[in-house]
C-alpha cells in the first residue's frame, strides 16, 4: 500500500509541474502578450515596454518559467490586475466556499442518485424506470443556466419561497446563518450531477445483480431487499467512488455557471469575472488550483477505492 | 433447526419415513418473446434421508433448473407445475418468506465456482455468519463467532480463526469451496445440493471436497444431490444416480447397476462417451522420425517470467521437450502449473526468459519479427473456449479465412474453396461457412476452430485443453475429429490438457508438470499405471474412474496412501 502512494504521488507531482508549464506558456501565448492585454489596445510601443522591463517580461522563457516557478513555490500567485489584491489571498478567501457549495449539491446528489438508482435497477424497463429515467436525462441535458433561471423564476418570483440570490458574506459560517439563500444553488448544482450518479448506480446494480455471488446470497436464504442494499449495493459503490474522483472538473464547471448566475462567492464567480475582465493571474491562479485538486482528487479516488475494495487493497499489499 | 446431533444414518436409514426431498411430475416451461422451451418435462425424483443422489445429465439436460426449481431460485420467466416436498412442507406452494426460512437452513447450495460465487467484498467469516445469523437470530455475537468457527473446522478448512476476517480472493481454490460448504452446512440441513461443485476445482481438490462430502453425510445424516456431468465423480461419491437428457428422467438406478448394467440406450451412449484411462495399445503408433530431420517443435530449458522488474515471478522452469512430425505429446497439470504457458510460448508468444525454442529448427529468439511472422504460418493454436476464441460479429468464412487473408495466402475464390475444404475436414460441412458463431452448438464452434486452426496446413499445433468445456458425448465426437486429421496431416501437436484419460487416448508421450517444472515424461503407459513420482500417483489417484466399484478401491487406496 505504501508502496503505491507513493507511486502515485510521484505521478500526481509530475502532472502538477506539466501543469505549470501549460498554465505559464498560456500567459505567453497571449496575442501581443500580457502588456497588451492589460494596457489594452491604445497603449504605446514604450509603454508596453516598460511595462514588460517592470514585471520581467523581456527575459528570455526559461528564465522566467523558473523565476514563475520559484514564486510559485513561495505562494505567491501575482497580484490582481482588477481587485487590487494578491490572487493567493483571494484564492484562500474563495475556495472553502465553492468547496462547501459543492460538497453540498454532490451530498445532495448522491443522496437522492443512491436509492434511486437502485430502485431504478429493481424496476427496470417497468413504467417507473422509464419515467425517472426520462425525467434524470431531461435534467442531465437541461443547459445549468437554463435550470437555474427557471427555477429563480418558480420558487423566488412567481412564489417567493427562496432568496434569487446566495448570501453575500465573507466567512463560511455567514453564508450558512443565510442556509435558504444556499438553497437554489445546491439544487441547481445536484440537478446536473444526480442524472449521471443515478445512471451510474442503476447499471451498476444491475451488473452486480446478475453475478453468482447474489444467487449464492439466496440460496443463504436472504431476503431480496438485503440481498440488494447489502451484498449488491457495496460491491457497485466502491467504483461510484472512483467514479466521484473523476468528477471533480466536472463539478467545478458547474460551479462556475451556478455560481454567476446566484452571484455565489465562490471560486466560480470569481474566475467568470476575471475572465470577462482580462484578469491574466486570477485566471491563471484558478486553473492551477483546479489541475491541482483535479489531479489530488483523481489521487483520493484510487487510494478511497484500494480502501473500501478488499480486491484491489490485496493487489498493492 | 434445533441444531443438535442427529443420529448416524446410512443410505437406508430412513426408508420407512417421508423421503428428505420429493418431486413428483415436475415440469419448467421457460417463456420469453412468445417462445416456451421446456427445460423440465415431469420429472420425479426422490432423495431419501442419508443418501447422495447423483442427478446427471449433459448441458441442456435440465439438472440445474430442477435442483433450482427446489429451492426456488429460478428467475419469473420459469412457469413451474408438479410438486416439490421437502418433508411435510410443499416448496411449490410456499409463499416467499417460508422459501426463504428454508433455504439455507433446511436446504444448502454449493454452486460451480465459488470464485464467482462468494461476494467479493465481504470476509469470509462476515458471509459465514449472515446464513447463522438468519436462521438463528437468537444467538448473540460470540456464539455465531463460536458457531463460524466450528463449522470452518468441520469443513476442514485449516487455521479457522485467520480464515475470519479474510476475503474469498485471498484463499485457494479448493479453501473457497470448502468455504460455500461450510456456509451451505452452516444450519445443519437435511439436504445439500452441489450444483457442479467441483467442476472449476483441480482433480486432487476436487478428490478432497468429494471426501468431505461423504464425511459430512456420515456425520450428520444429511441427504446430498450432487448435480454433475462427470461419471468419476458419480462413481465416487453416489449411491444412486438419475440420469436426464432434454428435461426428462431416463434412468434411475442405484450406482453400481447403472455402471453394470445401463437399461436405457442414452445412459449407455453417455457411459461409452467417457474416455478411461486405458493402457494403449500395445505398440502405440510410434512417431516417425526421419535421420537428420530436426523436431518441428524442440524446447530446451525453457523459462518464461512475468511480472514486473523486482518481482518476475517464473511461470516455467528448464522445461525441454521434443516433437517429431506426426507424435501427438499430452501435457498434463493441474492449474498453474505452466501447461498453458508452455504452449503459447512454442508459437512464439511468450518470449522466454531462459533456454531456446526452436520450430521446424528456427530458433524463435534469433528470427526477426518479419521471420517470425512467416514462421507463424507454419503453427497454429486451438484453446479452450470456442466460443470466445471466434469473433462473435465474423461468419465462420470470415473467421477461418482470416489466417489466409493476414498471411496474404490465396486469393478470394481460392479462400472461399479451402474454407470450404476444411469445413468439411471438421465434419461441419461448407455450409456452415455463411454462420455466427452464436448459431453454433460448443462441439460444432470448437470444430470450427480446429478448421481454423487447419486452414494454413500448420506443421506444428498446440491445443489447449479443446474440449474441456464440452459435454461428454461430444468431446468424444471432438476427439475423434482431431485424431483422425491429426493422423491424415500429421502434423506436430502439443495436446494440453488436466484430463489423463484424454491423454492416454491420444497422446504417444506425455509430460507431467507442476508448478512450472517437469515431474515426470514418458510414454502414457508407464506414466499413468507405474508413475515413478509421488505427485505423478497423486494425480493419477485423484482422478475418479468411471467405475463405482474400480472407483471404492482406488479411494480406499488413495486414503490408506495419505495416512502412512
Amino acid at each position: 500500500m505504501g508502496r503505491f502512494v507513493v507511486h502515485r504521488a510521484a505521478q500526481a507531482a509530475v502532472v502538477v509541474v506539466l501543469v505549470t508549464v501549460v498554465t505559464f506558456l498560456l500567459l505567453h501565448a497571449l496575442p501581443g502578450g500580457p502588456a497588451r492585454g492589460i494596457l489594452g489596445l491604445k497603449a504605446t510601443r514604450i509603454q508596453i515596454e516598460q511595462f514588460d522591463k517592470a514585471n520581467g517580461f523581456d527575459e528570455s522563457l526559461p528564465q522566467q518559467y523558473w523565476s514563475y516557478l520559484v514564486r510559485l513555490l513561495h505562494g505567491n500567485l501575482g497580484t490582481s490586475y482588477k481587485l487590487n489584491q494578491s490572487v493567493s489571498s483571494l484564492l484562500v478567501e474563495r475556495v472553502p466556499k465553492t468547496l462547501l457549495l459543492t460538497a453540498m449539491s454532490t451530498a445532495v446528489a448522491l443522496f437522492v442518485a443512491v436509492p434511486l438508482g437502485v430502485w431504478q435497477a429493481l424496476h427496470r424497463h417497468r413504467v417507473g424506470d422509464h419515467v425517472t429515467s426520462s425525467l434524470a436525462l431531461i435534467g442531465y441535458a437541461t443547459p445549468t443556466f437554463f435550470l437555474a433561471l427557471v427555477l429563480v423564476i418558480v420558487f423566488a418570483e412567481k412564489w417567493p419561497l427562496l432568496p434569487p440570490e446566495a448570501p453575500q458574506g465573507t466567512s463560511i459560517s455567514s453564508l450558512l446563518a443565510h442556509f435558504s439563500g444556499l438553497v437554489l444553488p445546491i439544487v441547481t448544482g445536484a440537478v446536473t450531477t444526480l442524472a449521471a450518479f443515478s445512471r451510474y448506480v442503476r447499471s451498476s446494480v444491475l451488473d452486480n445483480l446478475a453475478e453468482d455471488y447474489v444467487r449464492t446470497a439466496r440460496a443463504k436464504g436472504v431476503s431480496e431487499r438485503r440481498v440488494v442494499w447489502i451484498h449488491v449495493l457495496r460491491n457497485s459503490l466502491t467504483s461510484l467512488v472512483a467514479l466521484l474522483g473523476y468528477y471533480l472538473p466536472v463539478l467545478f464547471g458547474g460551479a462556475v455557471v451556478v455560481e454567476s448566475i446566484y452571484n455565489y462567492p465562490g471560486v466560480g464567480l470569481l474566475f467568470w469575472n476575471a475572465a470577462q475582465q482580462s484578469d491574466y493571474p486570477v485566471l491563471l491562479g484558478v486553473v492551477l488550483v483546479i489541475s491541482v485538486a483535479t489531479v489530488v482528487g483523481s489521487l483520493a479516488a484510487d487510494l478511497a477505492q484500494a480502501a473500501i475494495d478488499p480486491r484491489v487493497r490485496g493487489a498493492l499489499r | 433447526m434445533t441444531g443438535g446431533a442427529r443420529e448416524v444414518g446410512g443410505p437406508r436409514a430412513g426408508s420407512e419415513r417421508l423421503p428428505v426431498l420429493d418431486i413428483a411430475g415436475l415440469s419448467v416451461d421457460f417463456v420469453g418473446r412468445g417462445q416456451v422451451t421446456h427445460a423440465v418435462r415431469s420429472v420425479s425424483i426422490a432423495v431419501e434421508r442419508g443418501e447422495i443422489l447423483a442427478l446427471v445429465g449433459e448441458s441442456g439436460s435440465g439438472k440445474s433448473v430442477t435442483a433450482m426449481a427446489a429451492m426456488r431460485l429460478l428467475p419469473p420467466t420459469a412457469r413451474v407445475s408438479g410438486s416439490i416436498r421437502l418433508g411435510e412442507v410443499d416448496l411449490a406452494a410456499s409463499g416467499a418468506p417460508d422459501i426463504r426460512s428454508i433455504r439455507g437452513s433446511r436446504i444448502g447450495m454449493v454452486f460451480q465456482d465459488p470464485m464467482r460465487a462468494l461476494n467479493p467484498v465481504f470476509t469470509v467469516g462476515w458471509q459465514v455468519a449472515e446464513t447463522i445469523r438468519l436462521h438463528q437470530p437468537g444467538l448473540s455475537r460470540a456464539e455465531r463467532t463460536a458457531g463460524v468457527l466450528d463449522v470452518l473446522e468441520r469443513a476442514g478448512i485449516p487455521e479457522p480463526r485467520r480464515r475470519l476476517e479474510q476475503y474469498p480472493h485471498e484463499l485457494s481454490g479448493g479453501l473457497r469451496q470448502r468455504v460455500m460448504i461450510a456456509m451451505a452446512v452452516a444450519n445443519e440441513p437435511e439436504l445439500v445440493i452441489a450444483d457442479e461443485a467441483t467442476t472449476a476445482l483441480d482433480v486432487t481438490v476436487q478428490a478432497e471436497i468429494l471426501e468431505l462430502f461423504r464425511e459430512l453425510r456420515e456425520r450428520t445424516g444429511m441427504a446430498l444431490v450432487v448435480i454433475t456431468h462427470n461419471m468419476g465423480v458419480v462413481a465416487d461419491v453416489a449411491d444412486r444416480v438419475v440420469v436426464m437428457r432434454a428435461g426428462e428422467v431416463v434412468e434411475q438406478a442405484p450406482v453400481e447397476a447403472l455402471f453394470a448394467q445401463p437399461e436405457h440406450a442414452y445412459t449407455r451412449e453417455l457411459l461409452s462417451a467417457v474416455p478411461r484411462l486405458s493402457r494403449p495399445r500395445a505398440t502405440p503408433a510410434e512417431p516417425v522420425r526421419a535421420e537428420g530431420r530436426p523436431a518441428v517443435l524442440e524446447i530446451r530449458d525453457l523459462a518464461v517470467e512475468f511480472g514486473p522488474r523486482g518481482r518476475r515471478f517464473r511461470a516455467v522452469d528448464g522445461v525441454s521437450l521434443q516433437i517429431a512430425a506426426g507424435q501427438v505429446v499430452g501435457l498434463v497439470g493441474e492449474s498453474g502449473s505452466g501447461k498453458s504457458t508452455v504452449g503459447r510460448a512454442a508459437v512464439g508468444l511468450y518470449p522466454p526468459a531462459a533456454g531456446s525454442i526452436s520450430v521446424l529448427g528456427h530458433d524463435l529468439a534469433r528470427l526477426s519479427r518479419r521471420e517470425l511472422q512467416r514462421l507463424r504460418r507454419s503453427c497454429a493454436l486451438v484453446l479452450q473456449d470456442p466460443a470466445s476464441s471466434l469473433d462473435p460479429r465474423m461468419t465462420l468464412r470470415q473467421s477461418i479465412a482470416e489466417p489466409m487473408a493476414i498471411n496474404g495466402v490465396g486469393r478470394r475464390s481460392s479462400r472461399e474453396r479451402r474454407v470450404a475444404e476444411v469445413l468439411d475436414m471438421v465434419r461441419l460441412g461448407a455450409g456452415f461457412a455463411g454462420r455466427y458463431p452464436h448459431e453454433l452448438s460448443g462441439g460444432q464452434l470448437q470444430r470450427a476452430s480446429i478448421a481454423r486452426a487447419l486452414v494454413l496446413e500448420p506443421r506444428l499445433l498446440v491445443a489447449d485443453e479443446p474440449t474441456s468445456a464440452l459435454d461428454v458425448s461430444v468431446q468424444a465426437s471432438v476427439l475423434e475429429v482431431f485424431l483422425d486429421l491429426q493422423r491424415e496431416i500429421g502434423f506436430a501437436c502439443l495436446f494440453i490438457t488436466h484430463d489423463l484419460a484424454v491423454v492416454s487416448m491420444l497422446a504417444s508421450e506425455v509430460i507431467i508438470m507442476s508448478q512450472g517444472r517437469v515431474v515426470e515424461t514418458g510414454a502414457p503407459g508407464s506414466v499413468l499405471f507405474e508413475p515413478r513420482e509421488e505427485y505423478t500417483r497423486r494425480l493419477v489417484g485423484a482422478a475418479p474412474v468411471p467405475d463405482p466399484v474400480e472407483q471404492r478401491r482406488r479411494r480406499r487406496e488413495r486414503i490408506a496412501s495419505l495416512r502412512p
